[in-house]
């Protein structure tokens, strides 16, 4: 019995043996993010079904890319639009709720009146399948096309308060070296090498500049009076009724208050009223501050301790004795030149002209193409949207080749040969992307259309991707494939069961059914004579009073749909698209089973509908297609080379217009106003710009083997994938009825690219 | 604003100094139980911090993930960094009664004081952002977070005086039945607790609060079975040395949760829309043993008071006047287990909580004024689980201290 207390460890062993082997329980492991389906029956019951499947994840996608992100962020920007567009000023919209409203009034316009009824239907089972409200499922499904073209209102609006260039050109004798500098067919000219302003292109913009030279740069400010944002935290309500304010600036601190206003309530939801221009903020009264102070708050002055140049992968800034400045006041009564005296008076030294020399230490690199990058900020502060900040031109990428270029490498001759590319410095990613080969291109002769979307995706929405497989009732269409997201009926992405693929990127655009509208009104002659008695915003917010921004058309991701829908190939698809009217700027890619391949460029054509869409594919205002054919004019440049092709089988497309180059021209007696063509604005544009030479390039060094495996190699490549924005990725094989897919990651391409076989769930759906 | 953010209970691994019968009158050790007809009242104060946690691979790492950002379309912001800390105050009031010699119940009150969580945060910078002319500074992203309805989560300050889950238990020493336990100096014992769920939930609207269930505390769990051994050494040692084994098995009972509306963080915890109003977990099971070393340091002078109506024979059996110890347990711990209507949102808090282990020093001392005939106990412990690495676990230590009380009253 001595023993007796050490037989029980044996017993304490066994439970300690019970006790590990519940240790070895299960571990949680991350869930896939992908789905994949294929729904059967008619419109509403395959919405249903998607709606039951997917009710938390649609609900997940809605709540947090739309509720959590971009209404609020959109929301932001309602300073920017409702000082024009007044309606947007009313208690309807009152700050939480202006984007949502926004969206919903444009989404509903595009649902009860350009959005297919199957389509609807489908929406709808979607929202009784997910029990989730049918507006909410209408935003979900139409936010891209209102939120792209708001988007581009917004840009534009702010685009035009920034610095921007009106001198751009090179000292250095480039009037008497003999050459063709700028390409124009005269040699030396006066004034060569010197331009009035600065035309973003995707070519060089000077040849042979010497590699001394010395860059000239003239900036200007923009005022538009109205627009000025004085900081609202220094606005302190004393009591109920009495405000103090600031200025902005320390040298004005102190009372900006006219003393009539001291015991009126300054911080009026009322004071909307910019006709009468009584407010330089949508909740100040303008009438209450002294001039000094609304001057000061936006003064219109170029700031030159913010310039910045990089030259190659090189950065200066103003003040490291590469760049020096030169103030140029204004002339003659202390005003701009056309400059109206009553909304900017103009006393105030920073006014003027800022013209910037600069000399990179050395020289720059003689016989190559040179990369310039430059940005420029003012002296307005902007305090909404927040952060903090002063108004920043976008940055804008030169070109130019320097002497002895065209002799080193035979190229550079003429500026069309030298490509606007700018560094791979890693300060922007790639814009959307997508190329399609077939026949002497490939291996084997089988097209492929392949796609690597990034555009939004807050580091959520890659967590609702989905392959989605329709088999519509015969009467509705065609079965297909989308690459989506839960919850949408749409894709920027699919194939259907004749091989007919698609691929569709944005393309920034002013001309939009939301600019139309503003254009619509300000063209009325009523209108027009009203701008003409009031040429600045005041006159611009009368004529806009009860103009609402309203997408119209088919949604880009629907009309893509319809393609699968209804058409066979691409020239079917070519001749829907030209029918389509459309809500922004969109480039698509067509691909079939026969080796059918072209791109669209299209836009709203909100500028001149007077003819309507012409008898032909190419006459319609607004629609620009071409293929790789070098034998069809219309698929070639000016100078004669295809748009978009490296050899006789591929064709890529990015996120700019390559053949729709002058997507909106300018209205000049709208002034400032006008609206621009998107080289001119958009901050896409050069990144579009670079990932479309870049993937020009990888094209080109695999002409003759670019197979699935070859496709997913350039989809790869680092230059050309948005690490941030990544969405989905996708290579089309239309001759065999599969896709390969990537999405569930950021970037997509990090993701295994996964086989589907189309016809081969097709056949079993039959069966 | 958009990733979920992993929120909700345990923040906190703290507490494992509930147990109900922290050591005991007589000596020390885990078997011991209080005298036919006494009872015990013990008062401590607590004071855990924690600023760590052990990932899944066994190193040290912040208690939350970075957090990065994204602007709608627009590139990277930058990353918020978040080294949060915590403090937690405690007082725990316990009640101990001896029914038999070898057979003591109890009952464990504790009130948290009060908590503080300092999120800590800070700042990396993102992608250049051309219409800024800068990156975000930190300053920046706060600006345009609070323009989006979502400020700057600070300090939170909660439960003063908030209870936590009750306990009670019994313990019986069953090797007092058998007379070769005794003579081989071994005791041995099975002890059985519970929680009475008095303990709150953090709110769910609050990013960095703490609630004050016993899953919260990450002290034990809801059912705690024991079985413990002792081997003292009074022949050969005069009793100046005693080891301990502790075999534990705790189980934790799924509990229901709100889910956050967004109410007072609108874009960082606005999850219920998708993830329903409510939620499960089952925080998974604790499992793990303890060994236990008790020395003598101080036996001191045994004189014949009041306390033992003069029998000196029953004084010299009264505690020394300083004893110490040292305790090593190894909990393991399952993985938890989310349930939410979304799947996804599950793992963003199950990969917090994957299987793992926390490896527990505690050091002690108690003084005793028993042999004096003064009637308490005094003893200040140090427990921690940063020194010796773990798994999927909070680091915290814990400080405490507290008096005994005796008393019998037949």
């Amino acid at each position: 019995m001595k023993t007796a207390p050490y037989r029980t460890f044996p017993i304490l062993l066994v439970i300690i043996g019970v006790l590990a082997s519940q240790w070895a329980c299960e571990e949680a492991r991350e869930p896939t993010y992908t789905h994949t389906a294929i729904l059967e029956g008619s419109a509403y019951h395959r919405g249903y079904e998607h709606g039951q499947l997917y009710g938390p994840d649609i609900r997940s996608l809605y709540t947090r890319l739309l509720t959590n992100s971009i209404l609020p962020f959109l929301n932001r920007e309602q300073i920017s639009i409702a000082p024009i567009l007044k309606v947007y000023n009313g208690p309807a919209y009152v700050s939480d709720e202006f984007s949502l409203r926004m969206l919903l009034e444009s989404g509903r316009n595009l649902f009860d009146h350009h959005i297919p009824k199957d389509i609807r239907w489908e929406m709808r089972g979607i929202a009784d399948g997910a029990g989730i409200d049918l507006d909410d499922i209408i935003v979900l499904n139409t936010f891209v096309d209102t939120m792209m073209a708001f988007r581009a209102v917004v840009i534009f609006i702010k685009h035009i308060q920034t610095p921007y260039v009106t001198a751009f050109g090179f000292s250095g004798g480039m009037d008497r070296d003999q050459v063709d500098n700028d390409d124009d067919g005269e040699t030396d000219e006066e004034g060569e090498g010197s331009f009035d302003g600065l035309s973003p292109s995707p070519f060089a913009t000077l040849l042979e500049v010497p590699p001394d030279a010395t860059v000239r740069i003239v900036f200007e400010d923009a005022v538009l009076g109205g627009l000025a944002c004085p900081d609202p935290r220094n606005i302190e309500p004393i009591g109920s009724m009495e405000v103090r304010a600031d200025c902005v600036e320390p040298a004005l601190k102190g009372e900006c208050v006219i003393e009539a206003c001291l015991d009126r309530d300054l911080l009026t939801p009322e004071c909307m009223d910019l006709v009468a221009q009584e407010c330089m903020y949508p909740r100040l009264r303008g009438d209450c501050f002294i001039p000094d102070c609304i001057e000061m708050a936006d003064p219109g002055c170029v700031d030159p301790d913010s310039i910045r140049i990089r030259v190659g992968d090189v950065q200066y800034e103003a003040g490291d004795g590469t760049i020096l400045t030169n103030h140029i006041p204004w002339e003659g009564e202390g005003l701009a030149p056309g400059q109206a005296p009553d909304t900017n008076p103009h006393t105030l030294d920073c006014q003027g002209q800022v013209e910037v020399l600069f000399t990179p230490p050395g020289g720059f690199e003689a016989a190559s193409a040179i990369s310039m990058l430059l940005q420029v900020g003012d002296l307005s502060p902007i305090y909404s949207p927040a952060p903090f900040h002063a108004r920043y031109m976008r940055d804008e990428q030169v070109t130019f080749t320097t002497q002895g270029y065209a002799a080193a490498t035979g190229e550079g001759k003429h500026l069309q040969e030298v490509n606007n590319r700018g560094m791979d410095d890693g300060t922007t990613q790639p814009t959307s992307i997508s190329f399609g080969v077939r026949g002497s291109a490939t291996p084997g002769g089988n097209p492929l259309l392949a796609h690597h979307f990034a555009l939004l995706d807050s580091d959520m929405v890659h967590e609702h991707s989905a392959l989605l497989v329709h088999v519509p009732e015969t009467s509705e269409g065609r079965p297909h494939v989308l690459v989506t997201w839960t919850g949408l009926v749409w894709g920027f992405s699919g194939m259907n069961d004749q091989g007919l693929a698609y691929a569709v990127n944005t393309s920034d655009s002013l001309d939009s059914p939301l600019v139309g509208g503003i254009l619509k009104d300000i063209l009325e002659p009523e209108n027009l004579l009203k701008l003409l008695e009031n040429t600045d915003l005041v006159g611009l917010t009368k004529v806009l009073e009860n103009r609402r921004l309203l997408a119209t058309g088919l949604p880009a991701g629907i009309a893509g749909r319809q393609l699968l829908l209804k058409t066979s190939n691409v020239d079917e698809a070519l001749a829907f698209l030209h029918g389509s009217e459309t809500t922004f700027g969109w480039n698509f890619l067509l691909a079939d089973a026969e080796g059918g391949l072209a791109a669209v460029e299209m836009d709203s054509a909100t500028q001149d509908e007077s003819g309507g869409p012409g008898d032909t594919v190419e006459e319609r205002d607004g629609f620009f297609y071409y293929t790789p054919d070098a034998g069809e004019p219309g698929n070639l440049d000016g100078s004669g080379q295809p748009w978009a092709s490296e050899g006789a089988d591929d064709l890529r497309m990015a996120s700019h217009f390559r053949k729709n180059v002058e997507d909106m021209e300018t209205l000049d007696f709208m002034g400032i106003f006008s609206p621009l063509p998107q080289r001119l604005w958009t901050g896409m544009y050069y990144r579009s710009v670079r990932a479309w030479y870049n993937l020009g390039e990888a094209i080109r060094i695999r002409l003759g083997t670019i197979d699935v495996g070859q496709a997913i190699e350039i989809l790869r490549i680092p230059e050309l994938v948005d690490t941030r924005d990544s969405m989905n990725a996708a290579i089309f094989e239309p001759a065999a009825g599969r896709l390969h897919w990537a999405m569930g990651e950021v970037p997509a391409t990090d993701a295994d690219f996964e086989v589907f076989d189309l016809a081969g769930a097709l056949k079993e759906v039959a069966r | 604003m958009t990733r979920r953010i992993a929120t909700g209970p345990p923040l906190f691994a703290i507490l494992a100094a509930l147990a109900l019968f922290p050591s005991p009158v007589r000596a020390a050790g885990f078997t011991e139980t209080l005298p036919k007809g006494a009872f015990l009242v013990d008062g401590a104060y607590m004071n855990a911090w924690l600023d760590s946690r052990w990932d899944d691979n066994g190193n040290p790492a912040p208690l939350v993930d970075s957090l990065e950002r994204y602007e709608p379309g627009g590139g990277k912001q930058g990353t918020i960094t978040a080294y949060p800390t915590a403090d937690f105050n405690l007082f725990i009031l316990r009640l101990q009664y001896g029914i038999l010699d070898n057979f003591s119940v109890g009952i464990a009150i504790p009130v948290v004081l009060s908590t503080t969580v300092d999120p800590n945060l800070g700042w990396t910078g993102g992608d250049y952002q051309p219409q800024l002319g800068r990156p975000y500074s930190e300053q920046d992203f706060w600006e345009w977070a609070e323009e989006m309805g979502q400020g700057r989560p600070g300090v939170w300050k909660g439960n003063k005086g908030v209870m936590a889950d009750m306990v009670m238990g019994w313990r019986l020493r069953w090797s007092d039945w058998i007379k070769a336990f005794e003579r081989a100096g071994v005791g041995a014992s099975l002890s059985f607790f519970w929680s009475i769920p008095t303990g709150k939930h953090a709110d769910p609207e609050e990013i960095a609060a703490v609630g004050t269930t016993l899953w919260d505390l990450h002290a034990q769990g809801d059912l705690s079975f024991h079985l413990a051994f002792d081997k003292q050494f009074d022949r050969e040692l005069d009793g100046r040395l005693t080891l301990g084994l502790d075999v534990f098995y705790d189980v934790f009972f799924e509990h229901e949760r709100q889910s956050p509306k967004g109410l007072k963080h609108p874009l960082l915890l606005n999850h219920a829309p998708y993830i329903g109003d409510t939620y499960r977990v089952d925080p998974g099971d604790f499992a793990g043993f303890s060994f236990r070393v008790d020395g003598v340091a101080y036996k001191g002078p045994a004189w014949d008071t009041w306390l033992t109506k003069g029998d000196m024979a029953m004084a010299h059996k009264l505690p020394p006047i300083i004893s110490l110890h040292v305790t090593y347990s190894f909990v393991h711990l399952q993985q938890s287990d989310w349930t939410s209507d979304y799947t996804p949102w599950d793992w963003d808090h199950e990969k917090l909580w994957r299987p793992g282990y926390k490896n527990i020093l505690e050091f002690g001392a108690t003084f005793s004024f028993l042999r004096l005939g003064a009637p308490f106990q005094l003893y200040v412990t140090y427990r921690t689980a940063t020194l010796i690495p773990g798994k999927n676990t909070r680091a915290a230590d814990v400080l405490g201290a507290g008096i005994r009380i005796p008393l019998k009253f037949w």
